[in-house]
């Protein structure tokens, strides 16, 4: 593997000794391309970033599956928000989750890892294994201060179910990532975590060594569990470091105002979805952090969409499906619309000679097929962006032949284009090894 | 088989000529043989437990400063969810944060001084800041600093004493208290035990102080319960009986218990609920807010003020009711806070089965769910679990048909005619049924969507009832039911699951609901005086 970014590294882990303060000009990496723009100077490739996007309780199939397979599919009702950015997105139908159902579980497990979940009693269960966000950012993360970053919209998310149904991004079966829901808190994580000049820094890192010490310490007497558990601490401990180690190369955006608050036992999810794809944005560009996800409703979909007029939940709706058909589909319309706008915000974003959105890979889920049915064929799935070349341009769809075809494949697909040295994914009846190589380029 | 008079024991050991101390170590015959029990994991503070720790460690101010990471359940349980998961880079990262918060309003507030009594001779008096660490680590930590915990965080202190751009005494108490707070051993509970020849390991004086404590009262163990610890009080049976009796007065009981209730019983959620506004216009977070108090004010006076069954719960007629949700109870508003309330009979109101926080959060937003209502039964009452849905069936209930409407009961009975579908749904919606006069807020209706209300019900392979009364009635007479609550609190006091071989001891503990009339409070001394809480199995040799 080629010596990746290292200057990056360089620029962002300053002050961990006591440094000096230097500001760079947004947006960060200009200052380190080559002449021509298409790479680092030094020749490290520019980097790629990862995103997985999430809306709970699936589409409406008839009007989400185009009727044309190949580059030149024609946009259905429910992918039409699309449009702006369609010549960066590959639609992939046809695919089986083959994880064993308990209702939504599967969906999500199937979906963001392709590891059976472990049940934990009744309904039950945390993930078998990593997301796929964090399998790619234990290829992307390294140098950047953020590992990556979670982020949730709508707060009616399942809470009784385990963290397979609560949380999108797990690091480990027994680490779930979740995901902050208020953008102050958010702002106040990426741009206010370490500021420049001030004197505490250092004892901030050093008071981290003695609690790093303290947990060696304790690990020497706790069982294998718990030894895990001190592990994982103490990595996270030392990712603190280097995130407080970390300022100054990015002119943070202004603080946002919006904070998430129900508004007369309603969801601003409008406002909250602009605030955070804001964000989002600023740290891929500034370079914080190269992986998120991204949950704009949880599994199950307990969300209502109050700001289209709606009164009921999602689920329930898709289970009267006949009664509410418009309904429920107006809010797969509203999903889609603000998955597009993150994308559209990605392209906005120059590059060097290029666009963040030609350097992204995206992948749109849901958890089930559709919610009337929670089914687990034909999951619907868009995966977006250049990928850095890796993901064909114009995109295109491919429908899977059968109906047996492992959904895991599709992960796969999207974390080859991440990096070719991913070649798995997966574990038992979710393994993958076999990518869609329609759709890399 | 009660404990023996500790002044009995003291007068055999006098008798005998042996230490006082060695006999106190009372062989306790237990009421089963004794089963290896599961070994400890390290258990994180809940987050009301963190906060609760700092307010008593460092003041109300200092409280207020504290922000912790949200807690995560497992298997259904917070508190399994903090001995299972290991934390994220954020909740690291935030716990940095909330440290740092809090040392900044304790030092304002001058909170430190509670941990030292030297003068300080200068910025880095080195004596006097091992004084304070010494001190500040005994109740943060719940034990004695062993010297090199010691020597690590006074380093730390004297750093930021001699740092020319900090550089005073308090800069060094408010570092070593940065990071003791960010410290595994005051975010977690760690239990390791006395060295042990048996299935099990004894837990030392400071592991029983903070297991109680925490357990009972969300807090870490007070000065003296810490100092009890240290004279061995907390090695016997007795001690740990009358350390309890102690805790359970503390006001801070009625809030640990209110917080356990609101998790497993879901009324803490129903903040977050959204209703449907045509019909419920007067629904906002006021009256939810509203509802959540008065499901605890019931909780309150059943097992506090009354100390009497807690099945009264279940059954109640009356109800706690202020301004805002007296309209929900068809009942006059008090004018001033909550007051007890007679509901009208003819409702058949029933306690926490019909209160209208219950109620709303087991239905829709604009209607009511039996399935929910009958889960809820099922899993957090009897402790009975539901198995999901089968893949690709279609779920949607039937639409009305257009001979005019059908009543909720009528379409799910209809969904119940797909063999797929009635083998669950049966086991929830039957019980739901029995709930069908309370509408999507808990407010009576005499119809649904005009027509007749049948609400009879059944638990398959239990038995059958009429409405809520005979609902409430029938669970009262459920031996499960005392049996799913006792599993329930053994689940909170050890953050964990029984295993297999510990099933006798939750059935042994479920009967002490039998002898001691279903009071909570007693429940508790018995579980906190429990082999299964004093011990920790061994970790299997790798």
């Amino acid at each position: 593997m080629r010596n990746r970014f290292v200057l990056s590294r360089r620029a962002m882990l300053r002050g961990l000794a006591g440094g000096t303060v230097a500001t760079v000009a947004l947006p960060v990496l200009e200052a380190m391309l080559d002449s021509n723009g298409e790479a680092l100077a030094g020749g490290a490739p520019l980097p790629k970033r990862f995103v997985t996007f999430l809306f709970g309780n699936g589409v409406q199939l008839p009007r989400w599956t185009p009727a044309a397979t190949g580059s030149g599919y024609v946009l259905t009702e429910q992918l039409a928000p699309l449009a702006p950015v369609k010549s960066y997105c590959s639609v992939l139908s046809g695919f089986r989750n083959k994880i064993p159902p308990i209702t939504h579980h599967e969906g999500m497990a199937g979906m963001w890892s392709g590891h059976p979940y472990v049940e934990t009693g009744g309904l039950e269960s945390h993930f078998g294994g990593p997301s796929i966000d964090q399998v790619a950012a234990d290829v992307l993360a390294p140098g950047t201060p953020f590992r990556s970053i979670e982020i949730g919209i709508s707060k009616r998310v399942s809470e009784n179910e385990g963290p397979t149904m609560q949380f999108l991004s797990h690091r480990a079966p027994d680490q779930p990532n979740p995901p902050q829901y208020n953008p102050r808190v958010l702002w106040n994580t990426l741009f206010n975590t370490a500021v420049a000049g001030d004197p505490t820094r250092p004892h901030r890192v050093s008071v981290l060594d003695a609690v790093a010490a303290d947990a060696q310490r304790l690990k020497a007497r706790l069982g294998s569990f718990d030894r895990d558990r001190l592990d994982a601490h103490l990595t996270s401990v030392s990712e603190l470091q280097a995130q407080i180690g970390s300022f100054g190369a990015c002119s943070p955006v202004a603080e946002p105002t919006e904070e998430n608050q129900d508004i007369g036992g309603e969801e601003p999810m409008p406002a909250v979805t602009a605030a955070m794809t804001a964000l989002l944005v600023h740290a891929f560009t500034c370079d914080l952090s190269r992986v998120a996800s991204y949950m704009l409703t949880g599994g199950v979909g307990f969300s209502v969409y109050s700001h289209l007029g709606q009164t009921e939940e999602q689920h329930l709706m898709t289970h009267n499906e006949p009664a509410f058909r418009e309904a429920i589909n107006d809010g797969i319309v509203w999903n889609m619309q603000q998955f597009s706008n993150l994308l559209q915000a990605l392209e906005g974003v120059q590059e060097g000679a290029s666009n963040i959105l030609a350097n992204t890979v995206a992948v749109l889920g849901s958890d089930c097929s559709e919610g009337f049915t929670h089914g687990g064929f034909d999951m619907p799935v868009v995966i977006a962006g250049g990928g850095g070349g890796a993901l064909v341009n114009p995109g295109i769809h491919f429908r899977a032949s059968g109906t047996d075809r492992n959904l895991s494949d599709v992960l796969l697909t999207a974390l080859q284009a991440v990096s070719p040295s991913i070649t798995s994914v997966g574990s038992g009846v979710g393994l993958s090894t076999t990518p869609v190589t329609q759709i890399l380029a | 088989m009660r404990p023996r008079h500790p002044l009995f024991l003291v007068l055999v050991a006098l008798a005998a000529g042996c230490s006082v101390a060695d006999t106190l170590e009372e062989p306790e015959p237990s009421p089963t043989p004794e089963v290896a029990l599961a070994p400890p994991t390290m258990r994180r503070l809940l987050a009301r437990q963190y906060v609760g720790s700092v307010a008593d460690l460092l003041g109300p101010e200092a409280a207020a400063a504290a922000n912790p990471p949200e807690d995560i359940a497992a298997q259904g349980f917070e508190a399994i969810g903090a001995s299972t998961l290991s934390l994220s880079s954020s909740a690291v990262q935030q716990y940095e944060t909330s440290a740092r918060a809090i040392a900044d309003a304790a030092r304002s507030a001058g909170a430190f001084d509670a941990y030292y009594d030297c003068t300080p001779s200068q910025p880095d008096d080195e004596a006097c800041l091992t004084e304070f660490v010494d001190a500040f680590g005994l109740r943060a930590w719940r034990r004695p600093l062993e010297s090199e915990e010691l020597d690590r965080w006074t380093t730390v202190a004297m750093a930021a004493a001699q740092d020319p751009e900090l550089g005073t005494f308090e800069d060094g108490l408010e570092w070593a208290a940065v990071g003791m707070l960010q410290s595994p051993n005051f975010l977690f509970q760690v239990v390791i035990g006395k060295p042990s020849e048996t299935l099990n390991r004894r837990l030392d004086g400071y592991e029983m102080a903070t297991r109680l404590s925490f357990f009972l009262n969300d807090t870490t163990p007070s000065a003296e319960l810490l100092d009890a610890a240290e004279e061995g009080d907390l090695d016997s049976a007795t001690g740990v009986r009358e350390a309890a009796e102690a805790l359970l007065e503390s006001p801070k009981a009625k809030l640990a218990l209110r917080a356990l209730y609101a998790e497993r019983f879901l009324v803490r959620n129903v903040g977050g609920l959204q209703k449907d506004g045509e019909l419920f216009p007067f629904w906002n977070e006021a009256v939810a807010a509203s509802l959540q108090e008065e499901a605890l004010l019931l909780l309150d006076e059943v097992v506090w003020t009354q100390d009497s069954d807690w099945k009264g719960i279940l059954d109640a007629e009356h109800a706690w009711v202020d301004a805002n949700i007296a309209p929900i109870y068809g009942v006059e508003s008090p004018t001033v806070g909550f007051v007890r309330t007679d509901l009208p009979l003819e409702q058949g109101r029933a306690g926490m089965l019909t209160q209208g926080a219950t109620m709303s959060l087991l239905a829709h937003p604009g209607t009511t769910s039996p399935t929910r209502r009958g889960k809820f039964v099922q899993e957090r009452l009897l402790c009975n679990p539901i198995s999901p849905p089968p893949p690709d069936v279609d779920t949607s209930l039937p639409p009305d048909p257009p001979t005019g409407p059908t009543t909720m009961r009528e379409k799910l009975l209809q969904h119940q005619e797909d063999p797929n579908c009635a083998t669950c749904h049966v086991q929830m919606d039957n019980v739901g049924f029995a709930l069908e006069h309370f509408d999507a807020v808990g407010q009576w209706r005499a119809t649904d969507q005009g027509l007749a209300i049948d609400d009879s019900g059944e638990i398959p392979g239990l038995g059958t009832f009429d409405g809520s009364r005979g609902l409430a009635a029938f669970l009262k007479e459920q031996p499960k039911v005392d049996r799913c609550m006792a599993l329930n609190l053994f689940r909170q006091a050890l953050g964990r699951a029984p295993t297999v071989e510990e099933a006798p001891i939750v059935d042994a503990l479920a009967l002490a609901f039998e002898t001691n009339d279903g009071r909570i409070k007693s429940f508790l001394v018995d579980l906190v005086t429990s082999d299964a809480f004093r011990n920790v199995g061994k970790e299997e040799a790798p």
